[in-house]
């Protein structure tokens, strides 16, 4: 019994992110990561061959073999003897990506399904994968949740702004826009200052608003940067001040 | 192979014949292995099919 606690407390210490020292953790976070970038080289093919089939395959047993020793293991990660700890587990959002991550193996399952196939898409979701194992990434996800509120606010502005200027520039510009969604296709374009120019106004308001709608685009888009980097900032200050970074 | 991996891999003490010794984790072996055998293979697997035609 001894034996098999010490086995099941090895295999946790394996799965979490590697401490110092820890070899064999640090090869299995090297190799998840390694097969979240493979998992993804069918997507960047056209078209199938038995390979890509293969990679799908086997990265599928990967990942779900990951997720369920994961689930296993989760009365050492939440550190209580109960399946409310298996439950508590299951439902945090890294395992819940772990999760739609394995969800491709219904196209397996049920192969003449083409709607299943779209599953295969969810892999996409391999890359937040990523973010368990990067501090960075991490760093910058509790900036987000903590900067949530003026973000929340900036992002209401450009889409009040975006809506705004679709709809001015929808009634100056009747013969350019087929319908309100290319107004706002267009707004959003020259807010966000992308300018594909596919879409572009002949009157002079509507030129103005373009003009108008690029500077105020520049104004929106250093609002949340400059948030973002503050924050950033001052999330290294403190961790450098505990001496964690 | 074995002292290789005893070598480089976390190590667990047990006691034997009256005294601690240092023994390595098999868990470590199948770990350490199949992420060797894993990397090969979807090496392997990803150059196959970028050169394959697809269909």
């Amino acid at each position: 019994m001894d034996e098999f606690m010490t086995a099941k407390r090895r295999i946790y210490e394996i799965l979490e992110v590697s401490k110092h020292g820890d070899v064999t953790s640090k090869a299995y976070d090297y190799m998840i990561l390694f097969s979240v970038a493979v998992g993804l080289v069918p997507l960047t093919i056209k078209g199938d061959n038995q390979y890509t089939r293969l990679i799908d395959l086997l990265t599928i047993i990967i990942y779900a073999t990951d997720y369920f020793l994961r689930l296993y293991t989760s009365d050492y990660k939440m550190g209580i003897k109960s399946y409310k700890a298996y439950v508590a587990n299951a439902l945090m959002p890294m395992s819940i990506i772990d999760l739609i991550s394995i969800t491709p193996i219904l196209t397996f399952i049920f192969p003449a399904s083409k709607t299943i196939g779209l599953f295969r898409l969810f892999r996409v979701v391999l890359l937040l994968k990523v973010v368990r194992y990067s501090t960075t990434v991490e760093i910058i996800w509790h900036i987000v949740i903590k900067a949530w509120r003026p973000l929340s606010a900036v992002i209401m502005l450009a889409f009040v702004y975006i809506v705004t200027c679709g709809l001015i520039v929808y009634q100056v510009e009747p013969d350019i826009f087929n319908d309100f969604m290319d107004a706002i296709y267009w707004s959003g374009c020259t807010v966000l200052t992308v300018g594909y120019g596919d879409i572009a106004p002949k009157t002079d308001i509507g030129r103005f608003l373009s003009v108008l709608s690029a500077m105020m685009g520049v104004a929106i888009i250093a609002l949340p940067s400059g948030i973002i980097t503050a924050a950033y900032m001052n999330e290294l200050k403190d961790k450098h001040g505990k001496g964690l970074f | 192979m074995s002292k290789i991996f005893d070598k480089f891999i976390k190590k667990k003490e047990v006691i034997h014949d009256g005294g601690v010794h240092q023994k390595a984790n098999p868990v470590d072996f199948i770990v350490i292995l199949g992420c060797i055998i894993i990397v090969v293979g979807l090496c392997y697997l990803s150059v196959m099919a970028y050169i394959t035609p697809a269909y």
